[in-house]
């Protein structure tokens, strides 16, 4: 199916409903202020999957009641992986791991690039091509570079053609970190929770590009927020 | 009806209910104790035993009632008791007491006392768990779970390594393998789910760690697609969903 990336009417920025001033609101879940945000990069992500109907739905945040209760309501089926809270767990054992070998063992297996390669080799597995849309929030901030590739290219395998990524950038290093949550057709929830990870880095438009390169078209919306919401249909 | 009249095994922190609300508790008190009210007395629906006596014959009786949550008379302090200081933690001499009795303090009520079995956090299953009752798990099953007709609690200890199928499945421990609840499924906060999931309705509570699919069945049936078009104002009966309040999430 060819992706259909403009919906019809103008396409307004994103702007935050309210923003969350930094240092005002702990990172975390003890004393929560959620905040809203209009979405404009969700409204396009749904307008996509109009055309595409039914179908298979990855969300690689934690489980939220809400969102997966919205894509089930429009007859998605709904996979939930909370990637982050996956890579730390093995990040637990692999330390246990190596705390454990003796000093002179060989710990090539314990390479940033090799621990990468074995956690894809238990986690996301689902045959080629399963997903008509995949919810990446800002998951990719906050892997290392790694990983990081990794788990795009493994994306780019499991969508099929036509499907759509609906990914978040930082525009800037991020002062707090929030989980997503969709609200409605228009607005997210953001949830100020701890995150098990600095922020990595900060995309810049070309890198973005690159690691979407396979895609066939994209679209960002920009926000007053540092936010950056993109859209990448294969 | 359901009648419970061992007193004597009940420990503390039981919570009796009967789930017709036309029956009574008839709960009986042990006469040594001498404790109120008199040895027989009936409560409608349910009782909560809030505190207990350790008395010599290793047995408990209450000395405090609530019914349906309100405390309805307490041991005046003046008296004295007829057995050793309750320092003594009173479910360890009970006899059947049953461990899970001490574990359900954080959980909800419909669960403190299912009318099935309890896996206590002792147990380790390997096999096929089969029946109808109601099933609360805190200690470990693999296998395979199939409850015609009731519900399976994995309570903050139970640990399932197995496909289940029931009516009902709360999840506040950890699961991995398939769940099929045919009317409702609740992940709770303290919950780790790795298999699908298929039911008609789901709760997650916040915290909640899911690593599945979720696949909620469609009502297919007329008389229930009559009855969802007018409950949702005449949204799409075929994917009507009930999402349920679970944990501490606000906004669901």
């Amino acid at each position: 199916m060819p992706g259909r990336l403009s919906p019809p009417g103008k396409i307004q920025p994103a702007k935050a409903v309210a923003v969350a001033s930094s240092g005002a609101i702990p990172a975390t879940p003890g004393a929560v202020q959620k905040s809203g945000r209009q979405s404009n990069g969700l409204k396009e992500f749904l307008w996509q999957l109009e055309g595409i109907g039914h179908g298979h739905l990855l969300d690689l945040g934690p489980a939220r009641q809400t969102t997966i209760t919205f894509f089930i309501e429009r007859g998605y089926k709904v996979y939930t992986e909370d990637l982050l809270a996956t890579w730390k767990n093995f990040l637990d054992d692999e330390e246990q791991r190596a705390r454990k070998l003796p000093a002179a063992a060989d710990r090539s297996e314990m390479t940033p690039e090799a621990r990468a390669k074995r956690f894809l080799e238990s986690t996301m597995l689902f045959p080629d091509e399963t997903f008509d849309a995949v919810l990446l929030w800002d998951i990719l901030d906050y892997l290392d570079n790694d990983l990081m590739t990794r788990v795009a290219a493994r994306l780019t395998s499991l969508v099929r053609d036509g499907g759509v990524v609906f990914a978040i950038f930082h525009t800037r290093k991020p002062v707090l970190f929030n989980r997503y949550r969709v609200l409605d057709a228009q607005n997210l929830e953001l949830i100020p929770a701890t995150c098990p990870f600095e922020p990595q880095r900060v995309f810049q438009n070309r890198e973005i590009s690159n690691l979407f390169g396979r895609y066939r078209s994209s679209k960002m919306f920009v926000g007053r927020d540092q936010l950056r919401e993109g859209l990448f249909v294969k | 009806m359901e009648s419970h009249r061992a007193v004597a095994n009940v420990g503390v922190g039981s919570h009796i209910r009967s789930r017709d609300f036309s029956s009574r508790i008839r709960l009986e008190t042990h006469p040594v104790c001498r404790v109120r009210p008199a040895n027989l007395t009936y409560y409608t629906s349910q009782v909560t035993v809030l505190s207990g006596l350790l008395c010599n014959f290793s047995s408990l009786a209450a000395t405090e009632f609530s019914v349906g949550g309100k405390i309805m008379w307490r041991k005046p302090e003046d008296s004295k008791p007829a057995a050793p200081a309750a320092e003594i933690p009173a479910p360890a001499a009970a006899p059947r007491v049953e461990p899970a009795v001490r574990s359900v303090a954080g959980l909800t009520a419909e669960v403190v006392q299912p009318s099935g079995g309890i896996i206590t956090s002792t147990l380790l299953i390997k096999g096929e768990v089969r029946g109808s009752d109601d099933l609360y798990v805190d200690g470990e099953v693999q296998g395979t779970i199939h409850l015609t007709n009731g519900r399976v609690t994995v309570g903050p200890h139970g640990k399932i390594s197995a496909d289940v199928d029931a009516r009902e499945i709360i999840v506040r421990g950890k699961v991995t393998g398939a769940l099929r609840g045919r009317e409702r499924v609740e992940i709770g906060s303290t919950g780790e789910v790795r298999g699908d999931i298929a039911t008609s309705r789901i709760a997650i509570g916040e915290g909640a760690q899911i690593h599945s699919k979720v696949e909620i069945a469609r009502v297919e049936n007329s008389q229930n697609n009559r009855a969802l078009a007018k409950a949702s104002g005449g949204a799409s009966a075929a994917s009507q969903v009930v999402a349920m309040k679970a944990g501490g999430e606000n906004g669901n």
